[in-house]
């Protein structure tokens, strides 16, 4: 996911689209060394394992991905690699931002 | 089959077992090698005894190495080793001939061997069955035969499971052989759906109901489905609520799969049969979701973790379907500071559950 992800955020630079993460690691001082030496620069929330996020969402397998639209609307569930490219196309398209994206790097 | 239950305790004895199976074994040869000077004494039982132990003890240790076959990395090594598996279950069943772990063992062998060996194993196994078939054991052995067997010989033993599934006297036999009928996955459906609708109809609150419920849960296919919603809609109290948190777990499962194959590349299609290839691209029923909204909110149990289950599941249903206004998340990030997810309404959010495993 991290190149893929990464890419998305410099492919949409000053543009509304954003990453949120919900991190499930166990230890929030080693996952953070490690968000900042790849460079993960998008913010997340750390819900630890099992946490109380996961838990409500009823997560048991990752990755997991939610696709929200500007106004706050689920759209899209489960998406990667060009089907989640072409579904941001499409969200940001009716924000009014013409993007496109190419897939790069394979995970 | 048993020995599938079995193994994992016999695990952690497996080294004082090996010790206690050559002994074992020994003196079990001993016994019938020498002759026996004063024939009055039964002694008779004490050889039979043993072997039957020493079977069970190798037997579990097998079906444990076995296991290795899920650290092999590709399609053909997994193959192989299955063949040669079913070859050493086959030498197994040889060896100790007549005791219950040698047709265990024959029932490893009609889903694991070469083509010759199956047969010959499938054709013993159906014999064992024959000499008793009001046995729930036999049942078991015919239901492997129907499970992983093919051929003529498998058509015969589905004709036993459906007469005696059909006798009019209830017996442990005719459920088990019903159950099968209704749950193994490789029958044709007409078969499954009949042997289906019989259960629900007479036996919707026999205890091996629960049974039916875990193995429809675990496959996916439009069978099951539809069978699971049929169980969660007639069951009543207990059971009714094992069936509707099954359903909606399957269904939330459903969900997953088929998107995951909308991604996926042309491969994984392969060799795929068209029933499953439709069930991926059917259109879901746009009641479903209010369907099952009702029967989560209906059901009651004394089983709290069930219960705990059921209220997850109806979270997911209502508040995290495509179109739904995304659920709030409040937390801290991973510097410790504190933020929500509407903070950032006016953009649009890939929310991305991941962990650096």
């Amino acid at each position: 996911m991290y190149p893929h992800e990464r890419s998305l955020i410099q492919q949409t630079a000053g543009k509304p689209f954003t990453i949120i993460g919900v991190n499930t690691d166990e230890d929030r001082e080693s996952i953070r060394e490690i968000a900042k030496s790849k460079n993960l620069t998008w913010r997340s929330f750390w819900d630890g394992t099992n946490g109380p996020i996961s838990k409500k969402w009823c997560i048991t397998a990752y990755p997991r991905t939610y696709l929200i639209d500007t106004k706050g609307k689920i759209r899209y569930k489960q998406v990667y690699r060009d089907r989640l490219d072409r579904a941001i196309e499409v969200l940001m398209k009716e924000a009014g931002h013409q993007v496109v994206l190419k897939h790069a790097e394979t995970n | 089959m048993s020995t599938k239950n079995h193994r994992y305790a016999q695990l952690a004895v497996v080294c004082c077992v090996l010790v206690l199976a050559s002994c074992s074994k020994k003196k079990a040869i001993e016994t019938v090698d020498v002759p026996v000077t004063n024939s009055s004494v039964p002694e008779a039982d004490t050889p039979t005894e043993n072997l039957a132990e020493t079977a069970e003890k190798k037997l579990g240790w097998l079906a444990t190495d076995f296991e290795r076959i899920n650290d092999l990395e590709t399609s053909e090594a997994r193959k192989k080793f299955r063949v040669e598996y079913g070859k050493t279950f086959f030498e197994f069943a040889e060896e100790f001939r007549g005791t219950k772990s040698a047709s265990e063992a024959l029932c490893y062998v009609i889903g694991l061997g070469d083509d010759k060996m199956k047969t010959e194993a499938t054709r013993q196994v159906l014999s064992l069955a024959e000499g008793d078939l009001d046995s729930e054991y036999s049942i078991e052995l015919l239901q492997s035969i129907v499970r992983d067997g093919n051929g003529p010989l498998r058509e015969t033993a589905i004709s036993h499971l459906i007469q005696i599934s059909s006798s009019s006297s209830p017996s442990d036999a005719s459920i088990a052989s019903l159950l099968a009928l209704a749950t193994v996955n490789t029958l044709p459906n007409d078969v499954r759906k009949q042997a289906l609708d019989r259960w629900v109809d007479k036996f919707i609150d026999h205890e091996k109901t629960e049974e039916a419920i875990q193995l429809l849960g675990s496959h996916q296919c439009a069978i099951n489905e539809s069978s699971l919603k049929k169980i969660a809609i007639h069951a009543e109290g207990e059971l009714k609520a094992q069936a509707v948190v099954r359903l909606a777990l399957y269904l939330n499962r459903r969900h997953s799969v088929r998107e995951f194959y909308k991604d996926a590349p042309p491969f994984r299609f392969e060799g795929m049969l068209d029933e499953t290839k439709n069930y991926l691209a059917a259109e879901v029923d746009p009641n479903e979701s209010s369907q099952l909204i009702s029967l989560l909110k209906s059901i009651e149990s004394k089983d709290e973790k069930l219960m705990a289950s059921a209220k997850r599941e109806l979270f997911v249903i209502e508040n995290l379907a495509i179109g739904k206004t995304v659920p709030e998340i409040e937390g801290s990030d991973l510097d410790g500071e504190d933020f929500k997810l509407s903070d950032y309404r006016g953009q649009v959010v890939l929310v991305s559950f991941w962990g650096d495993w």
